[in-house]
């Protein structure tokens, strides 16, 4: 089977794709989005609950892969940061890969 | 005056006879089945409050001979049987009608069509919100004044509640008021995008929460007290009072504290001249969601402290039906009452801890040894977009009703118009300057910190245009906005057809799903001016803005508010062009209105404002208008018509100009009209729907 993906090119798409390309956050780039940050803090990219749950869609979009019931239960978001979610879809992906 | 219910007539998926509705309530025999009539194995739940099949072929069939959408057809299939054993002069029936998505499967065919290579130009037609009213009146024969409210789960209130003021304002005799909306695979795949559903049986208040959607539509007469009691009609209840608000604060999401929720209880208690000790019942939004029912009870603790009435959501029993929500609790309510009966919520396992209160009741209440027998009540409704409305009603429950108090002692307001402007991408026009625009991103660089991302064009010029007229902010909470809008923002209504059409129905767009509904924009306008009190959203197919004003002026003269901004717009996109027959720029006009009189501001005094039909064939009242207006010294006459009437308009003093649909000529005309410096201008604004608004006003510049 092949290897899923590594956890840089993860991160990567997370951004690119799903955060800038799919929500359209104009004005941010790549590198201005830190692993560790929150992204629904105020100071952050304030994210809101529905744009959350857009990036479940992305995810199962990008990946292929069905977060929904670990990433979203009702309105709260069990996933804070890029590192966080990344971490999951690299364990989850490579799971699915053996 | 007093304006009561007479009559009612409901289609859900409880039933349409009020025997059974009453019986299926008491047994707690829910009207929520499986959905058979689309797929829904893309979605979390397969489960809605449908219409049964019998009563579905009806509509259908209606909706094809008379070649309407299926939302006006099951308008008209409602009326049907609302006027039945009924007399009166249809000539003067007014219509206050509300809907969420109105004709949004025809939007949807129309979008197969064109996958399919057809040119959909049929289904298209049937799409905007306001071609219910024309479908209702053309039907019947209506020939009243029209009004259209589009606040989502909010709008039906919005409709009684008007159709209430128009009453009292003497502007319609009679108004057929309420909601209608049939089941769409596009709004249950945006729910469904929201995660809001349960997949069982809602239970409102319950441990188990979400949504339930459903269907209906439901209509009342609403006529004058003394003129009901003198025509020997049965009185269903007298409505007391109403208050609007927007919570300004999220497009789908409700303020957490209930902010919008208790300004506008608090207005509806203020304008019905009770106490809130007076309130027995709250027919509450309760849709079962998380957000809602916590927020929502937050909110009227908020006006009751710990006192709250009795409580209870009823949407349990039928699912949350929208544009029909309001109209079909407040007809589940007074039929509860006809019997004796207040209804309490869908049976649930246990309270949600934050709503865990015995007045949000389990049994129904029996309440035929009831000492008081007036019993007062609110219905209360959230929506998209932060509109909220709430209507206090009182039933009799022996069926006594006077002509006492008929006579509300209302200090009439004078209204003055303070400011005016237009926007485009391209620029901001006032009555003294002009400002440059940066077309690609116009709101951003006018006012960064009001941006937010993938905001409409719609939005963002809308904002803009409001902004430049909002500059009495001295009571910031009574500050209202009305706004109306033909087709809302359609860029963003294509964006979520494309996910549906690229992805399926099951990856429908959550974040583009809140601005399908087309009382997104007045929700973000309220949101970045902070407006948060009088606020309502409607389509008229072509004079929005002095629709939009009439009921500003309205809500001013009988001080409702202290401030409202009024305006409308639309935006530039290829399906609104097809839909108008020519190339359409985004554009948006705005005003602000007060009822104090400012003299560094003030620059006209607003005599009246007052839409009518007008019989397509005689056109008796733009004649009668405009003979009346040329005859008065010193006053400009505007007409804004369709070419069709240029020639019958033989004075020289009327200056024409062609109607286009965009429901932003008027207030352009106004705009032009100061550098003119006529003492009185008089603009009649008509539609190609034979909808006429006429604006009167005169220039404060002598005073």
């Amino acid at each position: 089977m092949n290897r899923f993906m590594s956890l840089e090119e993860i991160k990567h798409l997370i951004k690119e794709e799903i955060l800038i390309n799919r929500l359209e956050l104009e004005d941010v780039i790549e590198n201005e989005i830190d692993d560790d940050e929150n992204l629904y803090n105020e100071e952050g990219l304030a994210l809101d609950s529905v744009e959350a749950l857009d990036i479940v869609d992305g995810i199962s979009n990008v990946f292929k892969l069905d977060v929904e019931a670990v990433m979203n239960s009702g309105e709260e978001n069990n996933f804070q940061t890029v590192n966080e979610i990344a971490n999951y879809i690299y364990k989850m992906g490579n799971r699915d890969a053996d | 005056m007093t304006a009561v219910i007479t009559k009612m007539a409901v289609t859900s998926s409880l039933g349409e006879n009020e025997d059974e509705i009453h019986e299926r309530i008491m047994k707690f025999n829910s009207g929520i089945s499986t959905i058979d009539y689309f797929d829904t194995d893309e979605f979390m739940s397969s489960i809605a409050g449908n219409l049964n099949h019998e009563t579905w072929e009806k509509v259908r069939k209606i909706a094809i001979d008379e070649n309407v959408d299926n939302s006006s057809a099951l308008t008209i299939y409602t009326v049907n049987k609302l006027l039945k054993n009924t007399r009166f002069n249809y000539q003067n029936v007014g219509l206050s009608l509300g809907t969420c998505n109105g004709g949004i499967q025809s939007m949807s065919d129309y979008f197969d069509d064109i996958d399919a290579g057809q040119s959909g130009k049929d289904n298209l037609k049937n799409y905007p919100l306001y071609k219910q009213m024309f479908d209702l009146s053309n039907y019947f024969g209506f020939e009243g004044p029209r009004f259209s409210f589009n606040s989502a789960c909010a709008a039906s209130s919005a409709a009684i509640a008007y159709a209430s003021q128009m009453i009292e304002s003497g502007k319609a005799k009679t108004v057929i008021a309420g909601g209608s909306d049939p089941m769409s695979k596009w709004v249950y795949a945006g729910f469904n995008a929201l995660k809001t559903f349960n997949t069982q049986n809602a239970t409102p208040y319950g441990n188990d929460y979400g949504l339930n959607l459903g269907e209906a539509a439901t209509f009342f007469i609403i006529k004058d007290k003394e003129e009901a009691l003198r025509d020997g009609d049965d009185i269903l209840c007298e409505i007391l009072g109403y208050g609007f608000s927007n919570d300004a604060h999220h497009p789908t999401a409700p303020d957490a504290e209930g902010n919008g929720i208790s300004f506008a209880i608090r207005e509806a208690i203020k304008s019905s001249g009770l106490e809130s000790d007076q309130i027995f019942y709250i027919n509450s939004h309760g849709t079962g969601t998380k957000a809602n029912d916590v927020a929502e009870l937050k909110g009227i603790e908020q006006v009751f402290g710990k006192n709250v009435p009795l409580i209870s959501s009823l949407k349990g029993y039928m699912g949350h039906n929208l544009g029909a929500a309001a109209s079909t609790e407040l007809a589940l309510t007074l039929i509860g009452l006809k019997n004796n009966v207040l209804y309490c919520n869908f049976p649930f396992q246990d309270y949600r801890e934050e709503t865990r209160n015995k007045k949000i009741f389990r049994e129904h209440i029996d309440l035929s040894n009831q000492k008081t027998r007036d019993i007062i009540f609110i219905n209360n409704n959230a929506a998209f977009g932060g509109h909220n409305s709430a209507v206090i009603f009182k039933t009799n429950l022996d069926n006594k009703y006077n002509t006492e108090n008929s006579y509300k002692a209302i200090d009439e307001k004078s209204v003055y118009i303070n400011y005016i402007s237009e926007s485009t991408t391209n620029e901001l026009k006032n009555v003294n300057e002009r400002i440059k625009l940066n077309p690609e991103k116009p709101l951003k660089e006018f006012d960064k910190l009001l941006y937010q991302r993938r905001m409409n064009q719609l939005s963002q010029v809308s904002i803009i245009a409001g902004i430049s007229v909002f500059k009495d902010q001295t009571i910031p909470t009574r500050n209202g906005l009305i706004f109306g809008t033909p087709l809302g923002s359609m860029n963003a209504t294509t964006k979520y057809s494309d996910s549906i059409r690229k992805d399926g129905f099951g990856k429908a767009s959550g974040i583009y799903f809140p601005d399908l509904v087309v009382n997104s924009t007045s929700g973000r306008i309220s949101r970045a001016l902070n407006l948060k009190g009088y606020s309502a959203s409607i389509s008229s197919g072509g004079n929005e803005d002095f629709k939009s004003m009439e009921i500003a002026f309205e809500a001013l003269k009988s001080n409702r508010a202290d401030v409202i901004l009024s305006g409308s717009g639309i935006e530039s996109n290829s399906v609104t062009e097809k839909i108008l027959g020519h190339p359409v720029k985004t554009d948006v006009v705005m005003i602000e209105m007060v009822n104090e009189f400012k003299p560094d501001t003030s620059i006209l005094k607003v005599n009246e404002v007052r839409s009518y039909q007008v019989n397509a064939t005689t056109r008796k009242i733009v004649k009668k208008t405009v003979d009346n207006a040329t005859k008065q010294d010193k006053t400009k006459v505007l007409l804004i018509a369709p070419n069709k009437i240029n020639n019958f308009i033989s004075s020289k003093n009327v200056d024409f100009i062609l109607e286009d649909g965009t429901g932003v000529q008027g207030i352009k005309a106004l705009l032009d009209s100061i550098a003119k410096k006529w003492d009185r201008v008089l603009i009649l604004e008509l539609s190609i729907n034979n909808e006429l608004t006429v604006l009167d006003v005169n220039s404060l510049k002598n005073y």
